[in-house]
C-alpha cells in the first residue's frame, strides 16, 4: 500500500492510495496520510480507483481523518472507488459521513463546494 | 408524603444516579439506549416491589432473627428477581458484551435500590440524615454492582455457549448473592459497608469495562475485515476455492444444489449484514449518529430469515464452522433492530 499527494490546485490536495487498505495496509500509510492532511486542516479529494480492498482499518482511519479535517476547517471526499470497496462504504455507512463521488471532477466539486 | 421526605429523598437517590450517567459515559460505543436503560430502572423498581411481597412472606415462615435473615435468605430473593430481566436479555441476545450486560444490571440495580431507598427514608424518617444518606447510597451501589456483576459474568459464560442452558447463570448469581451477603454482614455500620462498596465494585465494574471496550475492538477489527473477505471472495468468485469454500462443496453429499445455493447466499446476506452492523459501531465509537435504517437493510434482514427457513436447522448446523456462531455474531444483528 501506498500513496502519492499531488495539488490539484485552489488549495486542495489531490491524494491517490494504490493497494489494499487492510490492517498492513494501513498502517503502512495512515501516519504519513494524517500528517499531509490534518495538522494544515486542508480540503483533500481521495482517489480510491487503485484500492483494490478496504478493510475496518480502512474505515476508521477515514473516519477519524474526516473528523478532525472537520474540526479544522478541512474537508474530505472520496471517488472513484472500484464496486467493491464502493460496496462497503455504502454498507458501512461511511458514505454518510464522508462524501463519497464516482469521479474526480465531481469530487472537486463537492470539495470546494 | 413529607416535606421531611421530600427533601431528604434526592440526597440518597443522586449518587447512584450519578453512578449510572458515569457507566453511560464509559459505554464508548453506545450500546444501551436512552429508551432501555429507562425500561430497566423501571423493572428494577418492579423488582424491588416484587422483592417487598416475597420477603414478607419469606420471612413470616423463617425461624430466626431479622439480621439471620437479611444475611442468608433475602440476598437470594432480591438477587434472583433482578436477574430475572437480566436472563431474558442476555438469552435473546439484546445484550451481547459485558459492557452493555453490565449498563443493564446496574440500572436494574438502580431501580430497585430507589424504591428501596424510598421504603427506608418514609419507613425511619427519624434517623439521622448522615445515616440515611451513607446507607442509602451504599445500598444503592451494592444493588447496582451486584446485578451488574451478574450480568457480566452470565454474559460472558453465554458468549461462549450461545445455546447454552439456564445453568450458566448460577456462577453469576452466587458471585452477586455472596457480595450482597457480606454487604448485609457490615450493615450493621453503614459507613463501613458503604466504604467497602464503594471501594470494590466500582473498581471491578471500571476494569471489566475497560477490558470489555478492548475486546469489542478487536472484535470489530478482526471480524469486519473476515466479512469483507468473505464478500470479496464471493463478489469475485474466489469463495469456492477457498477453504470455506471447499468446505461448503463437501456438504454436497448431504445437501441438494439448491440448499446449497441458499447457504451461499446466506452467508454472503450475513456478512452484509455483520459488516452493516460493525460500520454502525465504528460510527458510534466516533461519536456518529445512527444511519436510519435504510429499505435495502430491511430486505436484506427479511431475506435473511426467508434463508434460514429454506436451509433449515440442520443446515445451519452444517454452516456453523463458517459463522464463527458466537454470541457477539447473533448479537452484532439485534443492532440491526432484528
Amino acid at each position: 500500500m501506498h500513496l502519492q499527494v499531488a495539488d490539484a490546485g485552489n488549495g486542495v490536495l489531490n491524494v491517490l492510495l494504490i493497494g489494499r487498505l487492510d490492517t498492513p495496509g494501513v498502517d503502512r500509510i495512515e501516519t504519513q496520510l494524517t500528517a499531509q492532511l490534518v495538522p494544515r486542516g486542508v480540503r483533500a479529494m481521495i482517489d480510491l480507483s487503485q484500492v483494490t480492498f478496504m478493510g475496518s482499518g480502512g474505515i476508521r482511519m477515514f473516519i477519524t481523518i474526516a473528523r478532525a479535517l472537520g474540526r479544522k476547517g478541512g474537508k474530505l471526499v472520496l471517488y472513484g472507488a472500484q464496486p467493491l470497496v464502493a460496496d462497503v462504504l455504502q454498507t458501512t455507512s461511511l458514505n454518510d459521513i464522508v462524501p463519497v463521488r464516482s469521479d474526480a471532477s465531481a469530487a472537486a466539486a463537492t470539495v470546494r463546494g | 408524603m413529607s416535606i421531611e421526605l421530600l427533601t431528604r429523598a434526592p440526597i440518597a437517590l443522586l449518587p447512584v444516579l450519578l453512578f449510572l450517567v458515569g457507566l453511560v459515559q464509559l459505554d464508548g460505543y453506545k450500546l444501551v439506549r436512552m429508551r432501555m436503560m429507562l425500561l430497566l430502572v423501571a423493572t428494577g423498581a418492579l423488582a424491588a416491589g416484587a422483592s417487598y411481597v416475597l420477603n414478607n412472606l419469606a420471612f413470616a415462615h423463617f425461624h430466626g432473627s431479622i439480621v439471620t435473615y437479611s444475611r442468608y435468605v433475602s440476598p437470594w430473593i432480591e438477587e434472583s428477581l433482578k436477574a430475572l430481566l437480566l436472563v431474558f436479555l442476555i438469552r435473546t441476545r439484546r445484550v451481547g458484551l459485558p459492557v452493555d450486560a453490565g449498563i443493564a444490571g446496574f440500572a436494574i440495580g438502580t431501580g430497585f435500590a430507589v424504591v428501596e431507598n424510598l421504603y427506608y427514608l418514609a419507613a425511619r424518617p427519624h434517623t439521622v440524615l448522615a445515616v440515611q444518606v451513607i446507607r442509602g447510597f451504599g445500598t444503592a451501589i451494592m444493588h447496582g454492582g451486584t446485578a451488574a456483576i451478574l450480568a457480566m459474568i452470565s454474559n460472558t459464560l453465554y458468549e461462549r455457549r450461545p445455546s447454552g442452558g439456564l445453568h450458566l447463570l448460577l456462577p453469576g448469581l452466587l458471585a452477586a448473592v455472596a457480595l450482597h451477603t457480606g454487604y448485609n454482614y457490615l450493615l450493621v455500620r453503614p459507613a463501613l459497608a458503604t466504604l467497602a462498596t464503594l471501594l470494590v465494585l466500582p473498581f471491578v465494574i471500571y476494569l471489566v469495562f475497560d477490558h470489555s471496550d478492548r475486546i469489542l475492538r478487536d472484535w470489530i477489527e478482526a471480524d469486519l475485515d473476515t466479512d469483507m473477505k468473505r464478500l470479496e471472495a464471493i463478489s469475485t468468485g474466489t469463495f469456492l476455492d477457498s477453504p470455506s469454500g471447499r468446505y461448503l462443496q463437501a456438504l454436497r453429499e448431504r445437501f441438494k444444489g439448491e440448499q446449497l445455493v441458499d447457504m451461499l447466499c446466506y452467508l454472503r446476506v450475513h456478512a452484509e449484514l455483520a459488516v452493516r452492523a460493525k460500520g454502525l459501531l465504528l460510527l458510534r465509537e466516533s461519536g456518529m449518529p445512527d444511519p436510519p435504517l435504510d429499505d435495502e437493510a430491511r430486505g436484506r434482514l427479511a431475506e435473511l430469515g426467508q434463508l434460514e427457513r429454506a436451509i433449515g436447522q440442520t443446515g445451519l448446523l452444517a454452516l456453523r464452522p463458517l459463522m464463527m456462531a458466537t454470541g457477539k455474531e447473533i448479537w452484532q444483528l439485534t443492532l440491526l433492530g432484528r
